[in-house]
Formats: structure tokens, sequence, C-alpha cells
């Protein structure tokens, strides 16, 4: 369970771009490029480092007229598989 | 597995003995697109063997004052490499990357790429000459050259590059693609193929350029020849031929799977995404289909693309 102060940003071996509108990953260890839809890549955009998980969730509930356990759930999920294929990190874990 | 171990018996002793004997004093110019290329230490039997490979790119300028690149061949022991059964084998090299170097080892070889004070390689060896030094030379002289068109806002694709009038369409695509196969049915159609294999692509003042370099493939480049490029297409499997719009993800995700060696370079990924992005910015690309015995050119010829 991810808790929802959590920060998380790209690995050091992971570059992003945004190509609206879909999104380009490029994994370097495995080696991989991944191409993201449109929500993903808005998401992948606000794991920079500095917001937590509640934090883009609130960004999320002001753009999308979705129920907000729904949102926080989708988005946790994500961001939690994000994390299991070592494309993002959590800021916590690496100090 | 360690750097190198399956290609040299003691990796480190090779790399701290960068000042090695040279094999002689001959060298070669060969005029590449991001050339020239000096490469020089060589016997005057590895000299010969490398101007008949590359016979149509040899300059007659070899002043290493004026050499873009330069890559030095030293002498290395025969014991220092593993012999191995090669039967079956497809060929491979080991890299180690660093900020400031790349080491490659292969098949009777070790080099090290450094970028300061200018791009350059020392290549060792213990092979005396003829197709088996060409065959060493040539496995870093790749790598080379798509570091040094990395290096000047370019990039080096596994693709096929052909053109009938004007300008070349690169088709990208990996092995298995149907780049050969494409190529010989472009000829068939009074077309011209710069490279069925790897072409290099570079910034120029109007866009980018295409030059087939002289590598593998069925169609070799054999010599320099450039072109204003004029599309990329996506090489992928179809019933029948046509040109269709990519997204820009998925084009820049399909460049990026083509670009050899330096795509795997965490310390270099960031120039390699900045020269995709401008060499996306500068041509039309789609997705290419092609069926066997459609006019190809016909197709590469349809304003479907922005």
């Amino acid at each position: 369970m991810i808790a929802p102060e959590t920060v998380f940003r790209l690995r050091s071996d992971v570059r992003f771009r945004r190509l609206e509108p879909e999104g380009v990953v490029v994994r370097q260890t495995e080696p991989e490029v991944l191409v993201v839809n449109d929500l993903a890549a808005r998401i992948l955009e606000k794991l920079d480092g500095t917001r937590s998980l509640s934090a883009i969730v609130e960004a999320f509930a002001s753009d999308y007229d979705v129920d907000r356990a729904v949102l926080e759930r989708d988005v946790t999920a994500f961001v939690g598989e994000l994390h299991d294929g070592r494309i993002i990190e959590s800021v916590a874990d690496e100090r | 597995m360690s750097f190198g171990a399956q290609f040299l018996s003691a990796p480190r002793r090779l790399s701290a003995g960068r000042e090695r004997d040279p094999w002689g004093d001959a060298s070669v110019a060969l005029h590449l697109v991001g050339g020239p290329y000096l490469f020089s230490g060589l016997s005057r039997e590895q000299e010969a063997a490398v101007r008949e490979r590359f016979a149509g790119f040899c300059s007659p300028d070899r002043d290493p004052a004026r050499a873009a690149v330069e890559c030095r061949v030293s002498r290395a022991d025969a014991d220092e490499f593993l012999a191995f059964d090669v039967r079956g084998w497809e060929m491979t090299l080991d890299f180690d990357r660093s900020k400031e170097a790349v080491s490659v080892a292969g098949l009777d070889l070790m080099a090290r790429i450094e970028w300061r004070p200018a791009l350059s390689a020392v290549v060792w060896t213990a092979t005396r000459g003829g197709a088996g030094f060409v065959g060493i030379l040539e496995n870093v002289f790749r790598v080379l050259a798509a570091y040094r068109l990395l290096e000047i806002g370019g990039v080096l694709l596994h693709s096929t590059a052909m053109a009938r009038e004007g300008g070349a369409w690169v088709l990208v695509g990996r092995s298995g693609a149907g780049k050969s196969t494409l190529a010989r049915l472009g000829v068939a159609q009074g077309g011209a193929v710069l490279s069925d294999d790897l072409n290099a692509l570079v910034p120029s003042r109007t866009g980018f350029e295409v030059e087939g370099v002289p590598f593998a493939g069925d169609f070799r480049a054999p010599s320099s020849q450039t072109r204003t490029l004029a599309g990329i297409g996506l090489l992928e499997q179809g019933s029948r031929s046509r040109l269709t719009p990519v997204p820009r993800a998925r084009a820049l995700a399909g460049v990026l799977s083509c670009a050899p060696y330096v795509n795997q370079d965490p310390h270099r990924l960031d120039s390699l995404l900045c020269n995709a992005d401008r060499l996306l910015s500068a041509a039309p690309v789609g997705r290419f289909t092609f069926a066997l015995g459609a006019d190809v050119w016909s197709c590469l010829g349809e304003p479907v693309l922005a």
C-alpha cells in the first residue's frame, strides 16, 4: 500500500517525453521504449519529485468529473505499477 | 557476467595497457559522414585490407590534425582473448559505458572510445590482417560512427534508405522488418538504395540529410552518397502497401528503438532524445507497410502525411 504523502520521481535511468496526445518512456536498464496514453502521460508529468500522491489525486479531481475514491484507487494502482516496474522511485527511498 | 568476460582473458589488463605498441606506422583516412575518420597504427598488411574493404571511402588526406575522429590500433597478445567455438554464434559486442568513455569487447578485440580532448578510440587486437582484421575494425567503426553522429546532432538508424527522384525516404525497422526485401523491391521499380541496413541522418541547413554507411546489408553504400531526407517510415508488417500517419510518440519510440549502440547508453540518452526530436520535426513521418509486387514509390509519394 502506498502512503498518500509519498513523493515519487522518475528513476535516473528513465526518461519521459510528452508528445501529445501520448508520451514516451525510455527505460535503459531493460532496455525498453514504451508509449503511454494521455492519462498515463499526465500522471507521469506530475511525478516530478515535488508533489505527493494525494496532491496529484487532488489535481486530477479538479480536472475530471469522477468519484474521488475511484480516482484515488486508479491513480494509486497505476503509480504502484510504475514503482514495481522500476520506472519511478520514492524520493524517501533515495534518502 | 562482468564486462568482457566472454571475450577477454584479463579485461583490466588490456584497458590498463593503453600505451602499447601500434602494429605499424601506416594509416587510412575514410571520408564518411561525421569524418574524416583516421585509422592509425596499422601494419602495411592491415592498411591494404582496410583500403580494399572501404575503397570508395578512402581519402588521400591523412593528416591527423584534419581528422574529425582518430582511431589508433594497438597490438595485443593472442592469449589476452578467449578462444571459443563461433559456429552458430551470432556476433555480439559487450559494452561498459561511463560518462567519460565507452569500452567495447568482442571477438578478438577490445576498444575504448573517449571524448576528451576529442572523440577518439583505441583498438587492441592480436589479429595481424586480412578479413578477420577488417571485421574487427568494422565492428568498432560502426560503434564509433554511431557516437560521432550523436555528437554532431545526428543519429545512425537501422533502416533502408532509398530514393528515386529528389530526396531519400528512410524506412526504419529492426532485423526481420523487411528492410532488404523492400530495398530489392525499390530497386526493381527504378529506385536507388543508399543502404538497406544502417543509414546516417545528420542535420543540414535545410533539414536533415541521409547518407548510407558501408557496413552490413545486401546493399552496402559503395561510396559517400548524400541525399536530402524526404521522409521517415516506420516499417511494419502489413497485407497492403500504404503509408499512414503515426502519432509523434510512436514515431519517437520507433526511432529510438532502431538507434543502435547509443540507445543503451544512459550517459548519452538525453542527446539521443534531443537529436531524435529534431529529426522528427524536420521530415514527415508515417507507418509504412508494403506488399510484394506493389508500387512502393507511389505509396511513398502519397501526400498523406503532414
